[in-house]
């Protein structure tokens, strides 16, 4: 019982562990302040250069915010002017143009092999699948495929129970 | 040149049944390359369309689980597949019931164009 602020901690004290001789404002901090009395006291330049840092740090924060907005309703706003368009699209298939031949060789797209293939040549030069083999897979396949369709299901107990209610 | 470009995208194309049109924009949706045929919605093929998915990428990457990939857009005959492929973005559209595993997997045959365009968005 005792005190009612017996069992309250002091909010006040900032510094853990902090005895009568404990300096109540950090060195560092007190580096700081003097800097910045400094500062006051020094030249204009500083202080304004200070004003200007502020200035472009809120500007950052301001820009980072508005880039981290989710606004989904921009989508006019970001669509491009007819002409513009009409000439990027020209720019573009001139520069294709120059790119696909400035290479120099002919170029030609083909489809990739599957992932699983990493060396076709090995593929391609193993002997093929004998027929025996096929065979087998076929006659295996076959037999899963009849016996997956002979499955039935003979239901012997009543599939809705009654509880005792 | 471009017209090998666009053979080869045709062929990719008739790989997947249903699939009406494969174009390459860039991120505001000016077309690049486009390749379609005649059973393609004339809306879909156009940048105003496009340029939507752009946006939607962009704010979608911002959910905080990573950068948007891909959207797909099912509608009641069509069927749109994008990727986006920074600085490019991949538009395929497709009949609703063609299979959009294959769609996606076009990806990987498109790799070497995709490269090659890519220089040249860059350039701009």
């Amino acid at each position: 019982m005792g005190c009612c602020f017996s069992s309250d901690e002091d909010k006040d004290v900032g510094i853990p562990n902090a005895s009568e001789r404990t300096p109540l404002l950090d060195p560092g901090q007190a580096d700081h302040i003097q800097q910045i009395q400094g500062a006051r006291s020094g030249s204009t330049y500083s202080q304004q250069n200070q004003k200007g840092d502020e200035q472009s740090e809120f500007n950052r924060i301001l820009r980072q915010t508005a880039i981290n907005v989710i606004d989904v309703t921009s989508t006019e706003s970001q669509n491009l002017e007819q002409g513009e368009m009409q000439d990027r699209a020209t720019q573009y298939s001139n520069r294709l143009n120059m790119v696909l031949s400035g290479s120099g060789k002919s170029r030609v797209y083909r489809p990739n092999l599957p992932n699983g293939i990493t060396s076709p040549q090995m593929t391609l030069s193993a002997p093929p699948v004998s027929l025996s083999d096929l065979q087998l897979i076929n006659d295996f396949s076959e037999k899963l495929a009849s016996a997956a369709r002979e499955i039935k299901i003979e239901h012997k107990e009543s599939l809705v129970v009654t509880f005792g209610v | 040149m471009t017209e090998e470009l666009k053979s080869y995208l045709n062929k990719l194309m008739k790989t997947v049944d249903g699939l009406h049109a494969i174009i390459i924009t860039d991120r505001d949706g000016v077309v690049i390359v486009k390749v379609s045929s005649q059973l393609a919605p004339d809306t879909a093929l156009k940048p105003s369309f496009l340029s939507v998915f752009g946006v939607m990428t962009e704010q979608a990457s911002k959910m905080g689980i990573g950068v948007n990939r891909r959207i797909i857009n099912f509608y009641d005959r069509y069927q749109t597949v994008q990727l986006n492929n920074n600085p490019m973005h991949v538009h395929f559209i497709a009949d609703q019931e063609a299979n959009t595993g294959n769609i996606l997997e076009l990806e990987n045959d498109l790799l070497d164009v995709l490269k090659d365009i890519s220089k040249v968005v860059t350039m701009m």
